[in-house]
């Protein structure tokens, strides 16, 4: 096709105006210029008329839904990254029974609340604070000096007479195993695994 | 063509505010588009509908850095493009040390969103004169010729010249016409 390369200048819009005007009126003119112009449309009309394709709606509804599960696994994934943080708020309270566990079946509330606080206490740090709270005994302090908990289980734990008996009993207790089977419930056995070798390292078990 | 970008903006204003209901009407108004512009990059639905998954997704996760300054239109379109550029990458790279799952290909062929005989000879038409462009050229083409982007639009989207877009369709109409001439 002789004047293939003008037609397709003219489609791309590569030519001046003045160049445009002037293959226009040649257009006219011209009955080979415009019997292989009309070629060169049908062709690309011919893609138009293949481009136009009825679509499964059904397929377009179920899109959002799953973009929605991957948002919501991905925010998951998160959690699951931060389970170690929260085993170890765990086992820090389950410590802290052991060590000060005069506590009777009347401050269970509140052990439930000090438990959630020390929890979101902790997954509020970043490794620094995390290493100092536990590490170096910041927990201690926290309990021994925050306002919130003056006066109630705290006082309790640090009183001087301690009743390790029942601290195991709670430690068995339904209670307890409910709550930690709660946290654990979603974890892999291969989280787990990374939870215990996290729990060796940090000499808590 | 690009949608209405007051109601574009007002959406990702409510999005940004907390409304998750926002962020599903945002994808219900692009979704399409995205598709059909994987689809045609890439040639089969199964890599369309992964792309696809994966534009709303970054949107969803970088929506709080769009910057109001530029269309919501574009920023997803150079989402879209940059997905499916390194969709196409990943593929061939497979292909070159052998990688691709034969099952896979299987199921491309299978699963599809376009049900009709007659669509499906068509597509597979348009796909095969597609697939046989350079990549460069084959978005030039698919955005301008079945998306009815202007040059302007592209070179936003692409941050390229107006003139080298210019020819890169110039070079892409002749190669269509050249495989249609084959047939």
């Amino acid at each position: 096709m002789k004047n293939k390369d003008i037609i397709l200048k003219y489609l791309s819009d590569i030519m001046s105006d003045k160049e445009k005007s002037q293959f226009e009126i040649l257009l006219e003119n011209d009955s080979s210029l415009n019997e292989d112009y009309q070629k060169i449309i049908a062709q690309l009309n011919l893609l138009n008329e293949q481009n136009q394709i009825e679509d499964d709606s059904n397929y377009f509804s179920t899109v959002i839904p799953r973009v929605r599960q991957k948002v919501e696994s991905k925010s998951e994934n998160k959690i699951l990254k931060l389970a170690p943080v929260v085993s170890f708020g765990i086992v820090a309270v389950l410590v802290f029974l052991l060590q000060f566990p005069k506590i009777n079946q009347d401050n269970f509330s509140e052990f439930n609340n000090v438990s959630a606080d020390i929890t979101n206490l902790i997954l509020d740090m970043d490794s620094e604070d995390f290493h100092d709270f536990f590490d170096n005994g910041y927990i201690y302090d926290y309990a021994y000096y925050s306002d919130k908990h003056s006066g109630t289980v705290f006082d309790l734990m640090f009183n001087e007479e301690t009743d390790y008996e029942f601290g195991y009993e709670l430690i068995d207790s339904d209670f307890i195993n409910s709550e930690i089977s709660l946290e654990l419930k979603d974890i892999s056995d291969e989280e787990i695994g990374i939870i215990y070798e996290e729990l060796l390292n940090k000499k808590i078990l | 063509m690009p949608v209405n970008s007051d109601i574009d903006f007002a959406l990702v204003e409510k999005f940004l505010e907390g409304d998750q209901t926002a962020f599903n009407k945002l994808a219900a108004l692009y979704q399409k588009k995205i598709y059909w512009h994987a689809r045609r990059m890439l040639g089969n639905h199964l890599d369309a509908d992964e792309v696809t998954q994966e534009v709303l997704l970054v949107m969803y996760d970088k929506l709080y850095s769009f910057n109001f300054q530029s269309s919501l239109f574009t920023w997803i379109y150079k989402i879209t493009s940059t997905r499916s550029l390194n969709y196409l990458k990943k593929r061939n790279f497979k292909k070159f040390l052998f990688l691709d799952d034969p099952n896979v290909m299987e199921m491309n062929s299978q699963e599809d969103i376009v049900q009709r005989t007659e669509d499906k000879e068509k597509l597979e038409k348009l796909n095969t004169v597609l697939q046989k462009l350079p990549v460069k050229q084959r978005e030039v083409f698919i955005l301008r010729k079945f998306e009815g982007l202007s040059y302007e639009e592209i070179a936003d989207i692409k941050n390229k010249s107006v003139g080298a877009l210019k020819a890169n369709y110039f070079h892409a109409l002749n190669k269509v016409t050249e495989l249609m001439d084959e047939e």
